[in-house]
């Protein structure tokens, strides 16, 4: 079961000049990408903007048997030749689709070429363990009859707590979120690789109602939190969508509220409650109930989207750019230690 | 029929071809060839010979087509003769038509050939033919024949994916780079779906049969008869069945082999992996092992601790995906079901339950209506191992008895068959304990379970006695409402068992079945619960006799104390007041009445009249009286006792007749 994500406690309080420091070290990690090293060093030749403004959609998996990393680039021409082989392979591969399904999915693959496939650590700022990066996957496709390309990213991160059991001679390595940004058809076959070479299994990362809760908190938190250095340029609404069991006729009810409408009504909870006893959500909640009488604490939360970026309880996640340098590390680490 | 015309009659063919000048007519020589040979068969150099004569390509193709079907082997085959068919592959003087009839005739007598190393050397340019659309089918069929591991390469790969790409959907390059995915996995990247049939099948059935015959009349090698024409097929489920049956467990398939491995999917039978399990290389998804049995052996054989992990990390992701992940709805259950079954089938096949599996029960318990999987989850509880006692309970007991409260009588029966499962299963460990005593290994570490250091840590003895007593007074105490025969049977059969582990093993402290239990099989209808309770006690009573005459001889303490004597003399002698004496309810002598109050024995008194002294006797007790009510009829009649038994015996067929009528 999931476990909660965020406590109602602020995000940690950051100075000015580290959060600029912070900031920098996110831009920053291109620049780390075109490092090259030599020996045992690794190269980030992925930048972990590839995190930034993209749908990802978010996976478990169990601990991965005989992972090495110093075997990246192997893995990357492996994962190369399977895609080649699957996309040259006459049948259709994939036999949980049907046949209709199946052939389209062939003709359009059939289209397109498999060019590069980049595997790296990736330095995420802030990430806890420097020894124990995440992983990201680029696969680059590129049409046959054009020039445009096109880049699907997977990205593994490492176990919070437990760390690399190779250590503990039991030849593991846990990574136990992934995150997918790739149509489906070719995350059904990067899947079907990783479980067959690595002993895995992976399977789709719900989230429950209150997971959602806790991070609207969190991310409540983090955007009005004062001692941020600058205010965002840009002010999203924040919008709570509730799904509604068992009424054919209402799938679900949206609320929107304005940035300026959750800023006060955060400040008004802060003001009114030193001791940060009542939270946001329930602040919105109560609210809502008093305008139209509806109880949203006994519906689902399925669906949430603020100016940090948008979570559905299905597993999908997006994160914007503007406060990715404070949040992203912290925010995957918590989804990391959930999912283990 | 003439056996010695066969080799004149091949001589005359050869002459007559080597004749130029005349035109060839052989109709006679091959009519007459054809009755000789479809009897008798032809031998090796016959064969040789007649091949000659075929390939100069001097006949036509009607006398060429009926040769070919002439070379009826009498006994084994030579390679040469089948080399020398691959040499002509590129003569321009035989038609690819009858190339094709030649190869039939390979594959028809390919389990004949002598020895085939020759012929393994030649796979190449037999593979060089594919190229050729006539071909091809049939060369496939003989690839598929030829094939080892150390034909299987990338180039070969390579090109039958450009034949398919080229010549589009066939299925015998399919069925071939099946059998090649099959050796080499990672190399056949390519997804292959199973096919419904055989793709390869006889070519020629009433040929095949021919040679079968003649085999059989010849050659005393019966292994020879019937030879397969395509390898032994290794059962794999199929994707569409899979999918219907929401089938997720991962195919046994292994990657990055060596020339040299041998893996479970060239498998076929328990001998070939009796003598090949130390060697057997483990697929690269253990999971697998839950829907392959020859996988199980290999585990159980040789349990690591990785490969316990592997499998271990995979069920516990699917069992919490599944059932606390997901929506509960049709599809979902079903995959619950069906993993459920085979986990089911997986511990009752090693006699053991995983740690993971044990862990999720635990957890799963607390939250159970009861219902759902019941069937399934009973068979894995009879597996769970001892621990300390007070763990046991708040996981597993507790939980269940809150269920027990609110359930029908099937479900209480069930739960406590599932307890008596649990303690035999209990008992088969001690047994293996007491074994290691006997062999002087006191150290209960010692007893590995097989699945990789699994060991049970610390005597449980403590657990098992706590846990007989907890299903005495806690389940045992047949409430009236299911005063009924399935629940007085499961109860019953948990005592003896109890019973059993306690005298016969001697490992704890004795622990007595309940008075309520007792007092409801001696008043119970049925003769069953009174014949099994009344054989219980005599266990005791010969225990305690045992127990007494090892004390007085100076042998181990006493195992029961004054009480449970006094405990135990009490129901015996109720029991025995009330068939033998005459003295129901009888408070005296160390008997207890029943532990009734003297207002009810005194009720009780006033009801039965003047009948009191035997309203519990061998005549009148109520799971007896029907039999003294049949033997006094019979007796009455003068008849022998012989006749009373089958009297009685068809009163009671009578009376399940009667009764099964009823219920359907």
């Amino acid at each position: 079961m999931p476990r909660n994500l965020g406590k109602r406690n602020r995000s940690p309080e950051l100075s000015p000049e580290l959060s600029t420091e912070l900031s920098d070290s996110f831009r920053d990690s291109s620049v780390d990408s075109l490092e090259d090293s030599s020996g045992d060093e690794f190269v980030y030749r992925l930048d972990a903007d590839i995190l930034i403004n993209k749908s990802f959609t978010l996976y478990r998996c169990t601990p991965l048997y005989k992972f090495d990393l110093s075997n990246l680039l192997q893995y990357a021409k492996e994962i190369k030749k399977f895609f080649e082989g699957q996309v040259t392979g006459i049948l259709p591969f994939d036999s949980k689709l049907d046949e209709h399904e199946n052939i389209n999915m062939l003709k359009e693959l059939k289209e397109r070429k498999v060019t590069d496939v980049v595997i790296s650590r990736i330095n995420v700022p802030n990430w806890n363990d420097s020894n124990n990066l995440p992983i990201g996957i680029e696969i680059k496709f590129r049409f046959k009859k054009s020039s445009t390309e096109q880049k699907f990213h997977i990205m593994l991160f490492p176990s919070i707590s437990h760390g690399d059991d190779t250590k503990n001679g039991l030849s593991f390595s846990h990574y136990p979120l992934i995150l997918i940004k790739a149509p489906q058809r070719i995350t059904t076959i990067f899947v079907e690789w990783f479980q067959r070479q690595f002993d895995c299994r992976i399977c789709r990362y719900y989230l429950e109602s209150s997971n959602l809760k806790n991070i609207i908190e969190e991310w409540t938190n983090l955007v009005f939190n004062q001692d941020l250095p600058s205010s965002p340029s840009v002010s999203r609404q924040t919008e709570l969508t509730y799904s509604i069991p068992n009424i054919s006729e209402i799938k679900n009810i949206t609320l929107r509220i304005s940035f300026e409408d959750t800023k006060r009504l955060y400040n008004s909870i802060i003001q009114k409650d030193a001791e940060q006893t009542s939270n946001i959500m329930e602040g919105i909640e109560n609210h809502f109930f008093h305008c139209l009488r509806i109880k949203f604490t006994s519906l689902i939360l399925s669906k949430i989207s603020t100016n940090v970026g948008h979570v559905t309880c299905d597993g999908k996640l997006k994160l914007f750019k503007v406060y990715s340098s404070h949040l992203t590390a912290s925010f995957l680490e918590k989804l990391v230690i959930a999912a283990q | 029929m003439d056996i010695k015309r066969i080799q004149p009659l091949i001589m005359s063919l050869d002459e007559i071809i080597k004749d130029k000048g005349r035109k060839i007519t052989v109709k006679d020589q091959i009519d007459e060839l054809e009755t000789l040979v479809q009897w008798h068969g032809l031998e090796d150099t016959q064969i040789a010979e007649l091949l000659e004569v075929i390939i100069k390509g001097k006949l036509d193709d009607y006398d060429v087509r009926k040769l070919i079907k002439l070379l009826i082997p009498r006994k084994k085959v030579s390679e040469m003769s089948v080399i020398k068919i691959f040499g002509n592959f590129g003569n321009r003087n035989m038609k690819y038509s009858i190339q094709v009839l030649l190869l039939r005739w390979v594959v028809l007598i390919y389990g004949f050939i002598e020895d085939r190393s020759k012929i393994y050397r030649l796979y190449g340019v037999i593979f060089h033919y594919l190229e050729y659309a006539t071909l091809r089918p049939i060369l496939c069929h003989l690839l598929y024949l030829v094939t080892r591991r150390e034909h299987v390469k990338s180039y070969r790969i390579r090109k039958l994916i450009e034949l398919q790409t080229l010549a589009g959907y066939e299925p015998h390059i399919q069925e071939l780079l099946k059998l090649y995915k099959d050796y080499f996995p990672n190399l056949v990247t390519i997804d292959i779906q199973p096919s419904r049939s055989t793709t390869f099948k006889c070519p020629d059935i009433a040929w095949y049969q021919l040679i079968n015959q003649v085999q059989k009349r010849w050659n005393n090698d019966k292994s020879l008869l019937h030879m397969p024409l395509t390898r032994p097929m290794i059962p794999k489920t199929m994707e569409k069945r899979r999918k219907i049956e929401h089938n997720d467990i991962p195919s046994t398939r292994t990657y990055n082999v060596t020339q040299k491995s041998i893996t479970l999917e060239e498998i076929s039978d328990i001998r070939q992996l009796a003598s090949n399990i130390d060697k057997v290389e483990l697929p690269n998804q253990l999971a697998s092992v839950l829907d392959h049995r020859m996988l199980q052996h290999v585990i159980v054989s040789y349990p690591e601790r990785i490969a316990i992990a592997r499998i271990s990390y995979w069920i516990d992701q699917y069992l919490m995906d599944t059932v606390y992940w997901s929506d509960q709805n049709t599809t979902t259950k079903m995959r619950i079901d069906f993993l459920l079954n085979k986990l089911v089938t997986m511990t009752e096949f090693m006699k053991e339950l995983l740690p993971v599996i044990q862990e999720f029960l635990m957890k799963y318990i607390h939250s159970w209506d009861g219902r759902e999987y019941h069937e399934l989850i009973f068979r894995l509880l009879t597996f769970l191992r001892p621990g300390p006692y007070n763990q046991f309970y708040e996981n597993i007991l507790k939980p269940l008895q809150s269920i027990y409260n609110n359930s029908s009588a099937s479900w209480k029966t069930k739960l406590i068959h599932c307890y008596t499962d649990l303690l035999k299963y209990w008992t088969l460990l001690y047994e293996g304990y007491y074994e290691g005593i006997e062999q002087g290994n006191q150290d209960y570490e010692d007893l590995d379970n097989s699945l990789g250091n699994l060991s049970i840590d610390g005597d449980y003895s403590l657990t098992i006695r706590k846990f007989i007593d907890y299903v005495n007074r806690t389940v045992l105490i047949m409430p009236e409402d299911d005063d009924q025969i399935e629940i007085q049977h499961a109860i019953l059969s948990f005592i003896e068992i109890s019973t059993l582990l306690q005298l016969k093993y001697g490992c704890h402290k004795i622990v007595f079945p309940s008075y309520s239990v007792i007092h409801r099989s001696f008043f119970s209808t049925y003769g069953m619960p009174l014949s099994r309770i009344c054989g219980i006690i005599l266990w005791y009573e010969d225990e305690f006799n045992k127990c007494e005459r090892e004390a007085s001889i100076g042998g181990d303490t006493l195992r029961y104390n004054i009480n449970q004597i006094k405990y135990f003399n009490s129901f015996v002698m109720d029991i025995c007041n009330g068939i033998w004496r005459n003295r129901p309810f009888n408070k005296f002598d160390n008997s207890d009445g029943f532990q009734l109050d003297n207002d009810v024995i005194s009720q009780i008194q006033k009801l039965c009249g003047e009948s009191y002294s035997k309203c519990l006797s061998l005549t009148h007790l109520p799971s007896l009286a029907f039999m003294s009510k049949c033997y006094t009829q019979v007796n009455e009649l003068g008849k022998p006792y012989d006749e009373y038994q089958v009297h009685f015996l068809k009163k009671l067929q009578n009376i399940v007749q009667v009764k099964y009528k009823t219920a359907t």
